[in-house]
């Protein structure tokens, strides 16, 4: 801390090392950082909400395709999810707090577990995509599913399996939905990895952290849009 | 308090307290458990509101602690805050718009030979 303050007088005409040549001051540099991802994460709101449109017109067109298809999804699975995003996003936060106090050994630790977060959540989602093609319960034309599969969802929705309408349209908009957050979860671990490895190495300090800060802003509109989607697909009754 | 923190052009934003990270991590934790009790309770067609209004609850509170936007300077609410209101507006479109041309439709299609 003793270096960075001295360095900073004695560079004062020429610049530490991370402040980039074109900004005058630590301050403004983070602030043209946190602008510019505040603008992109703007861009990610509206062009998931292009889906969040679909969803809602196809739900309330085909009401009936959403009551029997949510028997398919696993509301244990959904729910252990919401709870390792919303931890990995909580370590997240705390990792930009280490940062900003400068205490880089639970800075790495709070990245690491952040990470492990996106690694459980993708494992578990694998698991659930699995047993799905395992069922023939895939999105479009390819939907197929099983007469067991069938057999089970009439049995829990109540209803003869010659009732239950084609449910290709639910699978096309859960893949659609869940896959471009799924996505979203593997840049946002691609994010993570690097800004351990700054860590690691000691590129931050509390002038200099917007790579952090920046990773934990789209981390957590990861978890954000998570937020909504396992109330909307796990949560049909 | 360095020295350096209080000149001008050092104001990098204040770490968010420990307390306030995990009462939010709790929060966000109880409410989850909430929404998937509240599905369990069948409450019929009131029950998808419920849900949505919890989740919004938890995303203020992603966006208000986590995102640190309680103390962000007022561009960025604004820009956040904006494309949530157009996403808002693309959904409201959508939902008024999709079933009230249905019976027009249904007409039409009785009308044709």
């Amino acid at each position: 801390m003793e270096a960075s303050a001295n360095q900073h007088s004695e560079e004062h005409h020429d610049h530490p090392e991370w402040l980039a040549h074109h900004f005058e001051t630590p301050q403004q540099q983070f602030e043209a950082g946190k602008f510019g991802i505040w603008i992109f994460l703007v861009t990610e709101v509206l062009f998931f909400s292009g889906l969040f449109c679909a969803y809602a017109y196809y739900r309330t067109h085909h009401p009936d395709l959403f009551q029997y298809a949510h028997h398919f999804l696993s509301t244990k699975m959904g729910a252990i999810n919401t709870v390792v995003l919303i931890s990995s996003s909580f370590t997240m936060a705390t990792a930009v707090r280490m940062a900003q106090l400068e205490n880089r050994k639970w800075l790495i630790i709070n990245l690491a577990l952040t990470f492990v977060g996106a690694v459980g959540f993708l494992v578990i989602k694998g698991f659930e995509y699995a047993h799905k093609f395992h069922e023939g319960l895939y999105w479009g034309k390819a939907y197929n599913p099983s007469d067991e599969a069938l057999e089970t969802i009439a049995h829990a929705a109540n209803v003869p399996v010659d009732q239950l309408p084609d449910m290709h349209q639910f699978f096309s908009i859960y893949y659609c939905m869940t896959g471009l957050h799924g996505i979203h979860v593997v840049i946002g671990m691609a994010a993570i990895l690097w800004v351990l490895v700054r860590a690691v190495k000691g590129e931050f300090n509390r002038h200099y952290f917007t790579a952090v800060d920046a990773t934990g802003l789209y981390w957590h509109l990861v978890d954000l849009i998570w937020i909504f989607l396992f109330p909307l697909m796990y949560l049909i009754r | 308090m360095h020295h350096d923190d209080e000149q001008s052009g050092y104001d990098l934003g204040h770490p968010m307290p420990m307390k306030i990270l995990i009462g939010v991590f709790a929060t966000l934790l109880f409410f989850t458990w909430l929404t998937v009790w509240v599905a369990d309770q069948h409450l019929g067609s009131i029950d998808l509101s419920i849900s949505m209004l919890i989740a919004t609850v938890k995303a203020t509170l992603v966006a208000v602690f986590f995102m640190h936007l309680i103390h962000d300077k007022g561009v960025n609410r604004i820009a956040f805050l904006s494309a949530v209101i157009f996403a808002g507006l693309f959904l409201a479109v959508v939902l008024g718009d999709g079933v009230e041309y249905q019976q027009t439709i249904i007409d039409f299609s009785n009308s044709k030979p």
